[in-house]
């Protein structure tokens, strides 16, 4: 199956539409948005690391809001217990058997609020469910319904009180990104429009969870071309070698990244990938999945620097294979 | 005699009532002036003629010949019968009296062949009328000439009746009044006097009175365009057979392609000049009301709620209901401007013809208020200057406005192929109007704007038809269109949205007051619940950008983008290819020792006359092997390269390992790389702003191409190359003319190989 010019077309103008809507609530911020849907469409998790007030749980919320599907919010806290999440088993006396009562994780999109302020235990059992899609609980198997997608949220500057997510577990997220600030002009229309209580409330739904799945088949199906595929697998093998770098790109952030670049490049209208959207993704799909030595963080080099040598250091492909 | 007086006297009441029906028909008094004459000299006519002793057939007799003297000097404004042909034009008049009244917007001026409709109506009434009163035995009969002009009157009149009271009811009183006074009277004179004759009369007058008033008010107000009218029957002016100026659209806004100018090109011609009309203000050639599948055309009886929405003749005024600023603009059209249609601004109330205009282009005019437009039935001439007082409607369309219901049913089904767009575009719209600006928006996004003719660019075609519109336009990639395609597809999608929707063509005048070719636009107007049209301003739903330069889907046709030649002109010689090899040192040292002695000046002399010559030679060779590759798609990355290497030349810092948006970037932010540089762009992959998006457009295309799962085609390839031809002259265009001229022969590309 391939992706046919009118389909792409389809795509694209969903694609906009959806990013459009969000955009309302999200102001100047398209690039962003645009990572988020693409996160969507291909299935993934998304986390997303900034300082308070950047506006977070605002592209979660409004994404959520964009879709025709149940979504629910979980507060981290140090006290949450896996059970809060997946749901638990409690006896009916009146029937005489165990009924299972679902969590709020059995949502289409779950927004995971200050993911980093669970105990290691409670987000282990948000990242099993995010990597297998069912839960089990007294040994019954719960599936989760298509599309899920959890979009997580930390906050990096409060350290106290908060427990760091594994690397391992970080793989697990499809991308990380951060919203950062808004540029002057957007600052002011914000503030002109201070009135608006809710701005996440402005986004109306516009795509069913049907549509939604629609859409990431077709992704699925966008041509890659070998050349470009040999570009990632460099990539990753660069990225293993790299100076400062302790853990590079595994076999998953690699296909992570084909899939989010065809989403990408179906989303620009394009039927093929290109090697511009493997460099365009590669620090949203990179960033938590490269892993720097302490003499790297103790000398102040960001991942974003590293990734930016990495792609540098790796010419992309002149031509197709 | 006075009974006969009174029967005279009644005979004119009645004739001028029915006349009066006739008051929102005409305008002024002339007509009114002109009938009651008629009517005294037809009653006078009949009188001499019964006091003659003539018959009935006898008064019609001289009616006729007083209506063929009469007729003449009526029409030609002169009461002295100078020569014969004064009557010829009377009875010539007679037959255009009755289209012309049928066919002309209320009201008709008091001029002409019109006013002999009146004539003949009043000395027919009158006349007959009396002849009839005076020697008819029966009550009744007198009343029928009245009666029928009444009726003639009714059905050649506006839809909206004058009055009901007194066409209606007065008429009725008056006429049974007089067949109860006739009654009694003819009564008398077989019985002798009626002692009770003034009781009789009193309560007749009550039981006639009783009736009125009852008749009146069950009556009521009728409703407009309710009444039968001969006039809705009669058919107008087809205007939707003529050619519009959306038809032949690229003679107005396709600038000539060289000195000279194509034959009905007017891009830079002089179309009109308008005087007493303020700059900005939208000029309307036509407004398109139909769409037929092939192209969007003009209409009569489109619009539900009107009954005067067709083209029909204008006289010096109309009855034009509007609210906006009044103001009177007189037209000079120019000998270039070639259409049959009228250009005017807003709700005409007053039209006339003046200067060195010809006397009957008046007649040839044709108006339809409802889309307040105006065509001429054979031409509009050079020196065909008019004026027109006009009332300033319309305005922009808001987003918060409330669409009119009144969607053609037939123009909703017309745009349904280009549903697969409108669903897409105007997903989550909350009212129509809201999907015809997020449709507006994305069309605008999308859209290209261009005719399509400039040689780089690839040849989109004119025209309006499904096929252009559809395929080729709003669902092809990519969107490229002039106003044509853009406001057709628009109208088209807005209707189907619920919002009705019309095109107009027009401009929007220019603060000189002059109007060219290129000033003429065509946009799109939207009917909301109040039942005006709002205009829907071209920025909104039009890219300005020209398409990107890579149209290769859609490239010229092979003869425009010929292969690459095998041995282009500028190439250098095969032969040759060996000396752009770079001298081995090492070679020359051991060369030197083993020699006992080189020539060190003949050696550099050898290389500052060589190196002009090899650094040349040894890029025409690379560039030739590019053009040349096996592999199609390496000619595509071949020709990027080339465009690098011309940069690098430059000395513009493209660094290696970038992707080719990536360089296209890096050239487009060099200082001095190009006019308006800034490569813009993004995920999106749009060009930006000047040469510096059409090399991002460029680079786009490139990755497009040869990644893509198909190869693309030869052909195609050297389209691209043609176009990257054209943009590599446009780098570094800022640069000081050394360092272009130091281009040619800098080895900064070779050296990165």
């Amino acid at each position: 199956m391939t992706v046919s010019a009118e389909q792409a077309q389809w795509f694209r103008a969903g694609f906009t539409d959806m990013a459009e809507t969000m955009g309302q609530a999200l102001l100047g911020k398209d690039h962003v948005i645009r990572l988020a849907l693409t996160c969507l469409v291909s299935e993934g998790h998304l986390l997303l690391e900034d300082l308070p007030g950047t506006g977070k749980t605002m592209l979660a919320r409004s994404l959520a809001n964009t879709v025709e599907g149940s979504h629910a919010r979980i507060q981290f806290t140090p006290d949450l217990l896996p059970t809060d999440v997946t749901g638990v088993t409690v006896y009916d006396q009146a029937k005489g058997s165990f009924e299972f009562h679902p969590g709020p994780i059995f949502h289409d999109i779950v927004l995971a609020d200050e993911i980093n302020r669970a105990s290691p235990k409670t987000q282990a059992a948000l990242l099993e469910v995010m990597e297998e899609g069912h839960v089990t609980v007294d040994g019954v198997t719960h599936d989760v319904p298509r599309p899920f997608m959890v979009i997580a949220t930390q906050n990096p500057i409060e350290q106290a009180g908060t427990y760091r997510l594994p690397e391992a577990q970080l793989d697990r997220f499809l991308m990380k990104t951060s919203v950062g600030y808004p540029d002057a002009e957007s600052t002011e229309e914000l503030l002109l429009a201070s009135h608006v209580r809710d701005r996440a409330e402005l986004v109306k739904p516009i795509a069913s969870t049907a549509r939604i799945a629609e859409m990431s088949a077709l992704a699925a199906d966008v041509h890659v071309d070998r050349a470009v595929v040999r570009y990632v697998r460099q990539l990753a093998e660069a990225s293993r070698e790299l100076r400062h770098v302790r853990l590079g790109l595994s076999a998953r952030g690699c296909l992570a990244l084909v899939r989010v670049a065809k989403t990408w490049a179906v989303a620009d209208g394009r039927t093929s990938v290109v090697p511009e959207d493997v460099n365009t993704l590669a620090e949203p799909v990179l960033c938590h999945r490269l892993l720097l030595d302490p003499q790297a963080q103790f000398s102040g080099i960001t991942i974003g620097e590293v990734i930016a040598q990495l792609l540098a250091a790796v010419p992309p492909p002149l031509d197709r294979d | 005699m006075p009974f006969h007086a009174w029967d005279v006297l009644l005979v004119l009441t009645l004739t001028m009532i029915a006349l009066a029906g006739w008051s929102s028909t005409f305008s002024g008094n002339g007509w009114w002036i002109t009938g009651g004459v008629a009517a005294v000299l037809g009653s006078a006519v009949a009188t001499g003629v019964v006091a003659a002793r003539g018959g009935v057939e006898v008064v019609g007799l001289a009616l006729a010949f007083a209506y063929y003297f009469a007729c003449g000097p009526i029409v030609e404004r002169d009461l002295r019968l100078t020569d014969l042909s004064i009557l010829e034009s009377g009875v010539r008049a007679s037959a255009d009296a009755w289209p012309v009244l049928l066919g002309t917007h209320p009201p008709v001026d008091s001029s002409g062949a019109a006013l002999l409709a009146p004539v003949l109506l009043a000395l027919f009434s009158a006349g007959i009328g009396t002849a009839l009163a005076l020697r008819s035995t029966r009550a009744a009969v007198p009343l029928m000439p009245p009666t029928l002009v009444l009726a003639v009157v009714l059905l050649l009149a506006q839809p909206e009746p004058v009055s009901v009271l007194l066409q209606g009811v007065g008429f009725g009183v008056v006429a049974m009044m007089w067949m109860r006074l006739r009654g009694l009277r003819i009564d008398e004179a077989a019985h002798g006097r009626d002692p009770a004759r003034a009781w009789r009369m009193l309560g007749s007058v009550a039981l006639v009175l009783a009736a009125a008033l009852t008749a009146a008010a069950v009556a009521g107000d009728p409703t407009p365009g309710a009444r039968f009218v001969l006039s809705r029957e009669v058919p107008a002016y087809d205007a939707g057979r003529e050619a519009t100026p959306l038809d032949s659209f690229r003679d107005f806004t396709e600038p000539a392609p060289g000195q000279r100018t194509p034959e009905g090109n007017v891009h830079e011609r002089k179309l009109l000049t308008l005087r007493g009309a303020p700059a900005g203000v939208r000029v309307r050639f036509a407004a398109l009301e139909a769409y037929d599948g092939n192209r969007w055309q003009a209409a009569n009886d489109s619009d539900p709620t009107r009954d005067d929405d067709r083209f029909l003749r204008l006289s010096s005024t109309i009855d034009n209901p509007a609210d906006g600023r009044e103001i009177r603009v007189a037209v000079d059209p120019t000998g270039d401007y070639s259409s049959r249609w009228v250009p005017t601004i807003g709700a005409v109330q007053a039209f006339s013809f003046f200067g060195s205009a010809r006397e009957d282009a008046q007649t040839h005019l044709r108006y339809d208020p409802a889309t307040q437009t105006a065509i001429m039935d054979d031409r509009l001439e050079k020196n065909d200057t008019y004026t027109f007082t006009t009332a300033i409607t319309g305005g922009l369309l808001k987003r918060r406005m409330t669409a009119s219901s009144l969607v053609d049913p037939a123009l909703r089904e017309a745009g349904a192929f280009l549903d697969p767009a409108i669903e897409a575009w105007a997903l989550g719209a909350v009212s129509p109007i809201d999907g015809v600006f997020r449709v507006a928006e994305r069309l605008r996004r999308v859209g290209r704007y261009s005719d399509g003719a400039i040689f780089w660019q690839a040849s989109y075609p004119a025209g309006q038809s499904t096929t252009r519109l559809g395929d080729g336009f709003v669902l092809g990639e990519p969107t490229v269109g002039n106003d044509e395609q853009y406001a057709a597809a628009m109208a088209l999608m807005a209707n189907r949205l619920g919002a009705p929707a019309r095109v107009v063509v027009g401009a929007v005048l220019p603060s000189s007051g002059v109007v060219r070719g290129r000033d003429v636009q065509a946009w799109v107007e939207v009917r909301i619940a109040d039942g005006s049209w709002r205009t829907l301003p071209t920025e909104m739903f039009m890219g300005n950008r020209p398409p990107r330069r890579v149209g290769v889907d859609q490239v010229l046709p092979p003869r425009a983008f010929p292969d690459p030649p095998a041995t282009p002109p500028q190439q250098p010689e095969i032969e040759e290819e060996p000396a752009a090899e770079p001298p081995d040192p090492s070679s020359s040292a051991s060369s030197e020792e083993g020699s006992g002695g080189v020539p060190w000046g003949l050696v550099l002399l050898a290389l500052a006359l060589g190196a002009p010559i090899v650094v040349p030679v040894v890029k025409g060779v690379r560039r030739r092997r590019r053009l040349s590759s096996r592999r199609v798609t390496m000619r595509y990355a071949g020709a990027w390269l080339e465009l690098v290497d011309h940069a690098r030349d430059l000395g513009l810092p493209v660094a290696p390992g970038l992707t080719r948006p990536a360089q296209a970037r890096a050239v487009a932010a060099a200082p001095g790389a190009a006019p308006g540089g800034g490569a813009g762009g993004g995920a999106g992959g749009g060009a930006g702003g000047g040469a510096g998006g059409a090399i991002l457009g460029l680079a786009h295309e490139a990755d497009r191409r040869i990644y893509a799962l198909d190869s693309p085609e030869a052909a195609d390839a050297a389209a691209f190359w043609a176009l990257v031809r054209a943009e590599r002259s446009s780098i570094g265009v800022h640069a000081a003319p050394w360092r272009r001229a130091w281009a040619v022969f800098s080895p900064a590309s070779l050296r990165r190989g």
